[in-house]
């Protein structure tokens, strides 16, 4: 569906992509990336609204620069916010599937559709700039899903929205995957992004640090340097115990007592000792968790193995 | 549990006045202004009037020459000058560049005399001590010079800078950052003030007191600083009466609209819909059939400048270089200028109070 | 290339969007403008050339008007962010250059229409009572200048467009200082470069259709078929039917080709 090779955009010196080679067939994908990752212009060279200063992007196997059938069969939902004063969500969403050559009447049964799908028929004959953001998010979602298009491509599709919305969209993002049709979801929030169960494409400094499945980025992590967070009824022993583990780099005392943070160079290690440790010592471990939860976390962790900074996982990368 | 107090906590140190506030702020807008390169371009473009005011100082030094001032005044053979003829024959020309095609070639008056006040300047020139014509002269072309290439500079100027100043900071809601921090109002509206005022003196203060230094520079000695010691003063009231209305009549329609494309337009408008109607009205007026027969054409002349802003700051500026004869003429515009001032401020401090009371 | 039904509905949201304080306010200042003018002229002079009034002021609200509605083409999406939900339809973004296009010209047209006829009507309500000259000669100045003043929206908003393609972000003022230097200062030499503006061949339009209409002033008559009516009438007809299409060409490819970014792009 969407092929890169070896892409890179530059705005004047500024690097907004950078070298990225990729392949994605037809399917849920989660493109995660902290701010000014580059996303957005990820997404706007698959568009063909930009183009590669190197390298090269194809999209259903074309060249998607001034490609117009190509834009029939993508709805994009962008980041920004419209501004448009005294016009109703019916008739900006009808105006602009219009744009795809419907009719005046198709596309007036097709936006009314859309917008009863993400929950705004109620409100969609009052003026857009009187909307809250949650208001706004579900009219963008209806203009980029009102021409049933092949593949949605969402930019943070769930900023300012509550969290009944944001199930119901979920719903809907799952929906459309279960048709057969393909979702790529961009956000800096993990958990927001793992409902729809997505291959995940992770950037960071407009590079694609990795891509998989969920089973594979966690697989990988496993083994990545990284704290985890144990809760001891027995912390002395505990600590007593790990200090003999060669994979353990540091240990901090919570202020709880009874956390323990451990910083291994191998999480996989210390997991496959820890329950024969807390059966032969009675150790009573209470909680077990990984503190490198956020994605912020995760991103250091891959950029140290693109520095080389860590050669325990290196024969791992994708 | 600790409980921390994270909230607003006073600054115990020594603020630096309200004078600071405004700076900051004023520096800030500048810098940004500068990185644009159409603002860089239309600096360069604004100091290149300041060769040819430069060549005519120097052409004048020349002539003050005794030798080529007789060579000059030996042309005229009636050894006397109409005039209100001349002025007739440039008024009754709405189009330049007709009149240009009538006037005899190396006809030095008749070349002058398309240009507004220039009967006083040859009269001047043939008639008085060469240090009073030397004053005259001077602040007859530095008048020129800000009332022509850098009176439509400035409309441009402003239009490119001014424009987003208020309404960019209305559309974000960037007033809530000003106004949390201790910015009073005024010290607000002075800061963006600031910004247009500071680029406007770049076009118009600096070069007129370069070409001043260069024309004190160009004469016999530095007696000429006597003469023409007041000439630096006129240069700054003219600044002013150019900058302060203008920038604050822009800032006002900034303050009007979120969307900076119409702040610019109504700029645009008060001096195309101004000069239009100006312009008008004058050719209804000068209109030979207009005038019954036998009547002069300046009997019938009324000065309609005061519809145009750009004739309006334009009589102002004659009247501070001392080119106005009758400075009652001059009293009309300058209320308008001040109303104006006035007016602008006074919807500015309403405007950016809004947010706060909304 | 281009679809006709998505260009008119660009132009059918451009009015509905139009349809605020601010830019009603705009119409009603603009249009009414001239006839103002034309009615304190009236009253303070029995002025006889006021059809060199009526093109003059009609002329000015045209370049303004435009001003506001053409060159802001491409800025107005990027500034209200609705750049990128327009540009990803098919052809979206010529449906957009041609749609706008469309909205500011029938925009100033209805502008100097009514200006035009408010003027007209000004003048036969006010001079027109004691002259019935006037009468007669408003019968065939009104309609023929309206044509003219049409035929000078499209071109200009043409022309003003492109700048907008161009420029988008100092579309309004570049417009302006072209306005000032190329269709005020140049179309005024006596020379081939006048011969660039659209105002040349507008004035050479009028003078083939309309004629020269103040014969007491021969020398202005002389000059001005000198300047103006040096080329046949022809030319300057093909020429205005020209700009429009050269200038909406070269906008369409350069929109089409263009990388526009905006600040949430990075």
């Amino acid at each position: 569906m969407i092929e890169l090779i070896n892409a890179t955009k530059m705005y004047k010196t500024v690097l907004g992509v950078n070298d990225i080679s990729l392949t994605l067939k037809p399917g849920a994908y989660g493109l995660l990336g902290p701010n000014g990752s580059g996303k957005t212009t990820l997404i706007n060279l698959i568009l063909g609204q930009l183009r590669p200063t190197l390298g090269s992007v194809r999209l259903f196997g074309t060249n998607p620069v001034r490609r117009d059938d190509l834009l029939r069969r993508i709805g994009l939902c962008p980041t920004t916010h419209p501004e448009l004063t005294r016009i109703t969500a019916l008739e900006w969403v009808r105006y602009l599937v219009r744009q795809h050559g419907f009719s005046m009447a198709d596309s007036r049964v097709r936006a009314e559709r859309a917008l009863e799908m993400v929950g705004m028929t109620g409100a969609m004959h009052r003026a857009m700039n009187g909307y809250s953001l949650g208001m706004r998010q579900r009219t963008k979602l209806a203009q980029a899903i009102a021409h049933d298009p092949e593949l949605l491509i969402l930019d943070e599709p769930f900023n300012g929205l509550d969290p009944v919305a944001r199930h119901e969209m979920t719903q809907l993002m799952k929906a459309f995957v279960r048709d057969g049709k393909s979702v790529i979801l961009a956000s800096h929030v993990l958990h927001e992004v793992e409902a729809i169960q997505p291959s995940y494409l992770l950037l960071s400094g407009g590079r694609l640090l990795a891509s998989g499945s969920a089973r594979e980025v966690r697989d990988m992590l496993t083994d990545c340097p990284n704290t985890i967070v144990i809760r001891s009824g027995n912390r002395k022993e505990l600590l007593n115990q790990l200090m003999d583990l060669p994979e353990l780099e540091a240990v901090r005392l919570g202020l709880d007592q009874e956390s323990l943070y451990v910083t291994t160079r191998s999480s996989a290690a210390i997991f496959k000792r820890l329950p024969e440790l807390n059966q032969q010592f009675d150790l009573k471990i209470r909680e077990l968790r990984s503190s490198d939860s956020t994605l912020q976390q995760l991103f250091s962790t891959l950029m140290q193995i693109h520095r080389g900074q860590n050669r325990a996982i290196q024969g791992k990368q994708p | 549990m600790p409980i921390n107090n994270v909230g607003y906590r006073a600054w115990d140190g020594i603020t630096r006045g309200a004078l600071s506030r405004c700076l900051a702020i004023a520096s800030t807008g500048i810098g940004i202004t500068f990185k644009s390169q159409w603002i860089r371009r239309m600096l360069f473009v604004s100091w290149l009037p300041v060769a040819y005011v430069g060549i005519g100082f120097f052409f004048f030094e020349k002539y003050m020459d005794e030798q080529i001032r007789q060579t000059i005044q030996g042309l005229d053979t009636e050894n006397k000058i109409d005039f209100e003829r001349l002025r007739r024959e440039a008024q009754q020309n709405i189009r330049p560049h007709e009149a240009n095609q009538r006037i005899p070639p190396g006809d030095l008056r008749g070349a002058l005399s398309l240009f507004p006040k220039s009967d006083v300047v040859i009269r001047s020139i043939m008639n008085d001590s060469p240090s009073v014509a030397r004053h005259t002269t001077w602040c007859w072309m530095l008048m020129f010079f800000f009332q022509y290439p850098q009176g439509i500079m400035m409309i441009m100027m402003i239009g490119l800078i001014v424009p987003p100043l208020i309404s960019r900071d209305l559309r974000s809601r960037a007033y809530l950052m000003y106004f949390s921090r201790p910015i009073g109002r005024l010290e607000y509206l002075l800061g963006k003030l600031a910004i247009p005022a500071t680029f406007l003196a770049m076009i118009t203060l600096i070069p007129a007191m370069t070409i001043y230094v260069f024309g004190v520079m160009l004469s016999p000695g530095f007696s000429v600083v006597l003469d023409t010691w007041d000439i630096p003063f006129r240069i700054v009231i003219a600044s002013a009466v150019l900058i302060i209305p203008t920038s604050l009549l822009a800032l006002m329609f900034s303050a009007l609209t979120h969307e900076s494309r119409f702040a610019a337009f109504a700029w645009l408008a008060v001096w195309g819909l101004g000069e239009g109607a100006y312009r008008a009205i004058s050719a209804a007026q000068f209109d030979p059939r207009t005038l019954p027969s036998g009547e002069p054409v300046a009997q019938r002349i009324t000065d309609w400048s005061f519809v145009s802003l750009f004739g309006t700051v334009g009589k102002a500026q004659t009247w501070v270089f001392g080119l106005e004869s009758d400075p009652r003429a001059v009293i009309p515009f300058i209320i308008v200028l001040l109303s104006i001032s006035v007016v602008a401020a006074f919807v500015l401090y309403r405007r950016v109070t809004a947010p706060i009371n909304a | 290339m281009i679809s006709i039904p998505q260009i008119l509905s660009v132009c059918l949201f451009e009015f509905k969007r139009s349809l605020t304080f601010g830019r009603m306010t705009a119409y009603f200042i603009l249009s009414l403008f001239p006839p103002a003018m034309v009615l304190l002229i009236a009253n303070v002079s029995a002025f006889n050339g006021y059809q060199l009034i009526i093109m003059f002021l009609t002329y000015v609200v045209c370049i303004l008007s435009l001003l506001l509605w053409a060159t802001p083409n491409v800025y107005s999406e990027l500034e209200s962010r609705n750049w990128l939900f327009i540009t990803t339809r098919p052809r979206g973004r010529v449906s957009l250059l041609l749609g706008k296009f469309l909205a500011a010209s029938l925009s100033a047209c209805l502008v100097c229409f009514i200006a035009v006829s408010l003027s007209c009507l000004i003048m036969a309500l006010t001079v027109g009572r004691f002259r019935p000259d006037v009468l007669q000669e408003l019968s065939t100045f009104g309609p023929k200048f309206t044509v003219i003043a049409l035929i000078a929206c499209v071109n200009y908003a043409a022309v003003f467009s492109l700048w907008g393609v161009l420029f988008q972000r100092r579309a309004m003022v570049i417009a302006a200082i072209y306005s000032l230097v190329n269709e005020f200062l140049f179309a005024a030499i006596p020379a081939l470069i006048s011969e660039f503006s659209v105002r040349y061949h507008l004035v050479g339009l009028t003078l083939g259709w309309i004629g020269w209409f103040i014969p007491e002033v021969e020398p202005d008559k002389e000059t001005m078929e000198m300047w103006f009516a040096g080329l046949p009438l022809w030319v300057n007809i093909l020429v205005l039917a020209l700009i429009p299409v050269a200038a909406l060409s070269i906008s369409a490819y350069v929109i089409r080709n263009r990388e526009y970014i905006t600040v949430d792009e990075v």
